[in-house]
């Protein structure tokens, strides 16, 4: 039988998530009439603006930092550090809400497609959660150690970025393209 | 006196909901809701009659309509998951197939708890079984609204009602469960009080939500949708399927 803490965890989250669906059907009403006819329509295909790989190596790359630590004037080393921050901060939200649009514009689409995956849909997810956790970790580990200790995670974090990216717009071109062999007439 | 209170509110509640949705033809559209409603009413005058004229059969008539009542209360829940849907052929396959996942979990667990300890079924109790049931409900919901979430389903007022209403009182219900036996009898009055009026609060969300007919926003937009989805189904269909390869090499890189 189910245990008692399992029990209690299940209703209360049940209860949060009906108070975040009253919530949120506010806005939905409001989006709905902006959502296309046709599943994957290109006009809301939604890219991810990336930055060049080259940029976001520079934000957290140690050559930088190196090259103020040889200054040795503290004062310099604190501004650098500080606006090297706010930029890294900066690209990750950007990044974070990117993803973000990418998987609203998906289950915009997603959800009309009689012909869903249930695996696809599932690791896509499941890789949409893993992004966001890791653009959050970024949040906490670029305001804590700040952004020169970072550029491994950094980079990964782009990599992922760019292949929701490319799996949604194929997603969404094969869609449309579906959509525009059939008449328009009956 | 605050018990009766609440006893006869539900009723007057019940009534009132079985007849605004006569009314409003709301009955025909929510078929299995007002059901639920109407099954809930008969099980407050049967308890009634059965503890004034058979007092001895009480216990076994109270929980063997409450059994009853989460059987018929998984009706509402597929009727919230089919009207809320039926617009979304994407979305009610993913839930479709996330409730079969989760139903299949639920069940091995239960077999395998059920292998480990032989003698369970003679050491659970009745409310243990029934917190279990209203656990997998409450599960199966909760799965429902991250969905209806996740891809951004809009809902009409009413389904958003029963949606609302029946959630609150099944999450309500778990909570009760959990604590009702739990602690001794310092908080027993409180949950005993509690639970109908977590009931008494879910009607007053239903009548609130359900007084007159409100269509669902997709409902317009979805019957032209479906019109022309008709003749794209095949092509959608080729082409959704070079998707998903583009899908799976994109993931697999």
């Amino acid at each position: 039988m189910i245990g008692l803490i399992s029990a209690l965890t299940v209703g209360l989250l049940l209860l949060i998530a009906l108070v975040v669906f009253a919530l949120r059907q506010g806005s939905t009403a409001r989006d709905f009439h902006s959502i296309s006819e046709f599943p994957g329509d290109l006009r809301h295909s939604g890219e991810i603006e990336v930055c060049p790989p080259e940029l976001v190596a520079r934000i957290f790359s140690r050559e930088d930092w190196e090259l103020i630590s040889q200054t040795h004037s503290p004062a310099l080393e604190r501004l650098f550090l500080e606006e090297r921050k706010k930029v890294a901060l900066l690209w990750v939200r950007q990044t974070s809400r990117g993803i973000q649009q990418v998987m609203r514009n998906h289950a915009d689409a997603a959800k009309q497609a009689a012909d869903i995956r249930f695996r696809t849909e599932l690791s896509l997810f499941l890789m949409y959660i893993e992004l966001l956790l890791i653009c959050e970790t970024l949040l906490l580990l670029i305001t804590t150690v700040g952004p020169p200790r970072l550029e491994r995670i950094a980079s990964y974090v782009h990599e992922l970025s760019r292949q929701i990216s490319y799996a949604h717009e194929a997603f969404a071109r094969s869609s449309a393209g579906a959509a525009t062999e059939i008449p328009t007439s009956p | 006196m605050l018990d009766q209170f609440i006893w006869w509110g539900s009723i007057a509640i019940e009534t009132l909901l079985l007849v605004r949705g006569q009314q409003s033809r709301l009955v025909s559209r929510y078929p299995a809701f007002y059901f639920y409603i109407f099954f809930v009413l008969s099980q407050s005058f049967l308890r009634l009659y059965v503890y004034h004229w058979k007092p001895s059969f009480y216990r076994y008539t109270y929980w063997s309509t409450e059994f009853v009542s989460i059987l018929v209360g998984c009706g509402v829940v597929f009727e919230i998951f089919r009207v809320g849907l039926r617009a979304y052929p994407g979305a009610s396959r993913m839930a479709r197939n996330s409730l079969i996942l989760l139903f299949l979990v639920a069940l091995v667990v239960g077999v395998a708890i059920a292998a480990n300890d032989p003698r369970w079924w003679a050491q659970t109790t009745v409310t243990q079984i029934q917190r279990t049931m209203r656990t997998v409900q409450a599960l199966s919901l909760f799965a429902l609204v991250l969905l209806f979430l996740h891809y951004s389903i809009p809902f009409g007022r009413n389904l958003r009602g029963i949606l609302f209403g029946y959630g609150l009182f099944v999450a309500g219900s778990v909570i009760w469960l959990t604590f009702a036996y739990t602690g001794g009898g310092r908080f027993r009055n409180f949950w005993f009080y509690l639970y109908p009026f977590l009931y008494d609060i879910s009607l007053l969300v239903w009548i609130g939500h359900l007084w007159g007919y409100r269509p669902n926003p997709q409902t317009q937009e979805s019957a032209q949708f479906e019109r022309q989805y008709e003749r794209i189904a095949d092509a959608t269909k080729r082409r959704l399927q070079e998707a998903r390869s583009y899908l799976d090499r994109a993931i697999d890189r």
